[in-house]
């Protein structure tokens, strides 16, 4: 399997921006932002939003002077076992997010489809799905990331509508939530959520050129963005912050919340559907980019026999935790916490030694590591 | 080789999740359309479960009548709905499905000590929905349930669905499910309220629930008050039970169920039966809605809040039994004055009961959230309190657009006065 193509263009970054980046929002996670930001929850991923797009702008802008994908990049301005330490970061990153999906995707399968299914055989489904995923490789994967993009967010925009009748619009006030200060430090304590985006300059060797990740990022991350605050908004509105900080699912509270008429009710198995779809979809693109991250690193020529051990080793992990709540509050704190190495820190540290280097006299980097 | 054996999995992966491993078939299932809870001492609740019959159903439930053709009830007495429902799947061969639930009916007794214990499970268990219709009964559930007899409807489901939708026509209850409910005993945007519901003896008797005060020519009701006979059967949806927090603490008459359901901005259309402002002995019939939406505004008066309320009204003229001509304008005037009027007093009755109350139904409470810096400074506010203190100023004008299908009125002949 040829993981260096460089064939990837602006609709397959997008989409797969996308899905790491929005997938993760059908969990538990923004009861979690609603609790910090009460009212104000919406303002929560526009604050990481342009926070995380600018230092991402400017890795971008370090990427365009010194040739190269992420792992090429670090190597050059600050060493191989600098660089070997950060692909691990992002390897950790990704590896532990797949791990963290498979399992709350396999349990809020037996909690609103499947409630007799045995737990290990809902791991093994979505493991399995996804490995078969990971076979076929990222381009496909992207591809189908991007025929499902679109059903997605039509999907989640008609429940928002549909949910019209139920809205309070004073649910977001006080306007400024817990205070503006609160929401700011909250806002920026979760841009880890957004680490998803770095798998650009990570895939850098499949997307065309620079030109390419920075569109499809802005296009990408940016409707990731929106549809984060339709969807807190919509949310918000139905149930408050009060109901709300209690929901285990919230997106799958909104759809069961829809009721139009006697013909238009019930929608939530559809939904059901589509979130199992892309919740596959998640998961075997997060394990992809971290079974990449270990090729770049090691110089494999291929990944596929990394490809079973990696989604055995990833079901084993995502069992760990004794119950629900435990993921949870493990996902919240690398959000805030760990996750921020990943999606702030290190491109800031890059883009620091690129400066450095540069006030330093040195102009130009040679292509390749 | 790889591409046989990938296809070989995939088809293996589908067979494994086609779901069918825990399906049931539809006559293996009990399907419970509503459900009534009463009290029966300290932590023991009866509970009546109303099961569809599935022959009847299918059958579009024709038959010779009684209950049996399209429900049964079964009442079980038990620490609460956990525990009932386990022992209900010991009186059936077939597994009892609550999905399909669509009415709590809770007695008053119950509703007075507190619904925080049942609503909260009902959030949390899958099988229930905020769709779910709550209403509050004056006598027992397991009596109201018992009497529930609808002729007209061939699907009992139907008939609670329907129920939750005719409100419309007269505003006389409100819509109340169980989101609803839930949303306002968790966030400050107005208090709890459900239907308020009761048997009728069917005697012909009226029992009307407060005083006519002119331009008045209608009594107004409680459950059960209504002079009514005849084949429907005995329940009757008028009105709605005011909470604070999650006790019940007060009543609403239809016409003051109107009158909030006018200031939330969701009253659609009812007849008004009106004194004739020129032949206070004669009345005339108005077809009513809302011009627009109420526009409440806020402001804080030495602590105090004041909200102005601005309410427009539309009328149809659909009888002048006077043959007074009210289409021409200066009589025009005259009769949306009187419209206005008998509005006016209807809300602030309503508005002075809430507020003594300290329920707030409307959800005045609402518009006092953005005069709060934070959240946490809105929620250690004691916001029924300042609901109780609130003036309330009603500006309420009527224009009345339409005539039916006359354009003036003309005196019978040889009618005498």
């Amino acid at each position: 399997m040829s993981y260096q193509s460089g064939k990837m263009g602006i609709s397959e970054g997008m989409a797969l921006v996308f899905m790491v980046t929005f997938v993760p929002v059908f969990q538990s996670i923004w009861s979690i932002t609603i609790d910090r930001a009460e009212g104000a929850a919406w303002m929560i991923p526009v604050i990481n939003g342009i926070l995380t797009i600018c230092v991402f702008l400017l890795l971008l802008y370090v990427m365009e002077r010194v040739p190269g994908d992420l792992i090429d990049v670090s190597g050059k301005l600050l060493g191989r076992p600098v660089a070997m330490l950060i692909g691990l970061v992002y390897f950790a990153h990704f590896y532990i997010e797949a791990a963290l999906l498979l399992r709350e995707f396999a349990e809020n399968t037996l909690l609103t489809a499947l409630p007799y299914l045995e737990f290990s055989v809902a791991i093994l489904f979505y493991s399995s799905v996804a490995a078969v995923i990971l076979y076929i490789g990222i381009e496909p994967l992207a591809r189908g990331a991007y025929i499902v993009m679109p059903v997605l967010v039509s999907g989640v925009l008609m429940v928002v509508i549909f949910l019209y009748p139920k809205f309070i619009f004073l649910q977001l006030a006080p306007w400024q939530g817990p205070g503006l200060t609160v929401v700011l430090i909250n806002g920026v304590q979760v841009s880890g959520f957004n680490f998803g985006l770095l798998l650009l300059p990570i895939l850098g060797r499949s997307l065309h050129d620079i030109a390419t990740i920075r569109y499809a990022a802005l296009y990408g991350f940016g409707l990731s963005i929106l549809m984060r605050v339709v969807m807190l908004l919509g949310f918000t509105l139905v149930f408050g912050a009060g109901a709300g900080r209690e929901k285990m699912l919230p997106f799958f509270e909104m759809t069961r919340a829809v009721y139009t008429s006697r013909y238009l009710q019930r929608i939530e198995s559809l939904f059901i559907l589509m979130w199992v779809i892309v919740g596959v979809l998640a998961i075997a693109l997060t394990l992809y980019v971290s079974i990449y991250i270990i090729g770049r690193m090691f110089d494999l020529p291929t990944l596929r026999p990394l490809v079973i051990p990696a989604t055995l080793v990833a079901a084993q992990i995502a069992m760990l935790p004794p119950d629900i709540t435990s993921v949870l509050l493990l996902h919240a704190n690398l959000i805030t916490a760990w996750y921020n190495i990943g999606a702030i820190i290190i491109p800031l540290f890059i883009a620091a030694a690129f400066f450095v280097r540069r006030k330093g006299g040195k102009k130009t980097w040679p292509s390749g590591c | 080789m790889a591409f046989r054996l990938l296809i070989l999995i995939l088809l293996g992966i589908s067979l494994c999740i086609s779901g069918c491993f825990g399906s049931r078939e539809t006559d293996d299932i009990a399907y419970v359309i509503a459900v009534g809870l009463d009290k029966k001492g300290e932590g023991v609740v009866e509970v009546t479960y109303q099961i569809a019959l599935p022959t009847a159903q299918g059958s579009g439930g024709q038959g010779s009548g009684g209950n049996n053709e399209k429900f049964i009830l079964t009442t079980i007495t038990a620490a609460n709905l956990a525990e009932a429902r386990n022992l209900l799947t010991s009186t059936m061969s077939r597994f009892p499905s609550l999905t399909h639930i669509k009415a709590f009916i809770v007695s008053e007794e119950y509703a007075r000590q507190g619904l925080g214990d049942l609503i909260g499970p009902l959030m949390r268990f899958r099988e229930f929905r905020g769709s779910i219709m709550l209403i509050v009964v004056r006598d027992t559930a397991k009596a109201f349930m018992t009497e529930n007899n609808p002729r007209v409807e061939t699907q009992i489901s139907k008939y609670y669905e329907g129920a939750l939708y005719t409100n419309s026509e007269s505003g006389f209850y409100l819509h109340s499910d169980v989101h609803d409910f839930y949303i306002r005993l968790k966030n400050p945007v107005g208090s709890p309220y459900a239907v308020y519901a009761g048997l009728n003896p069917k005697t012909g008797e009226i029992h009307p629930a407060g005083i006519k005060v002119p331009p008045e020519k209608t009594d107004e009701y409680l459950p059960g008050g209504t002079a009514r006979s005849g084949e429907q059967s005995g329940p009757e949806f008028m009105g709605t039970a005011l909470f604070r927090a999650d006790k019940m603490v007060g009543t609403l008459t239809n016409e003051e169920t109107r009158a909030v359901e006018i200031l939330q901005g969701d009253f659609t259309r009812s007849y008004l039966v009106i004194e004739d402002p020129l032949k206070p002995k004669s009345s005339i019939n108005i077809f009513l809605r809302l011009g627009q939406e109420p526009v409440i505004k806020i402001r804080m008066n030495d602590g105090k809040p004041v909200f102005d309320v601005k309410v427009r009204f539309e009328g149809e003229i659909t009888s002048i039994p006077s043959g007074i001509n009210y289409e021409i304008e200066e009589y025009r005037k005259l009769l949306e004055a009187q419209v206005s009027l008998l509005m006016e007093y209807q809300m602030r009755k309503m508005l002075q009961k809430t507020q003594e109350l300290k329920s707030d139904p409307v959800g005045f409470i609402a518009y006092m959230r953005p005069t709060f810096k934070t959240h946490g400074d809105m929620i250690k506010a004691d916001l029924p309190e300042f609901y109780r203190q609130a003036e309330i100023n009603l500006d309420v004008k009527t224009a009345i657009r339409r005539s039916g299908l006359m354009w003036r009125s003309s005196a019978i002949l040889g009618r005498q006065e």
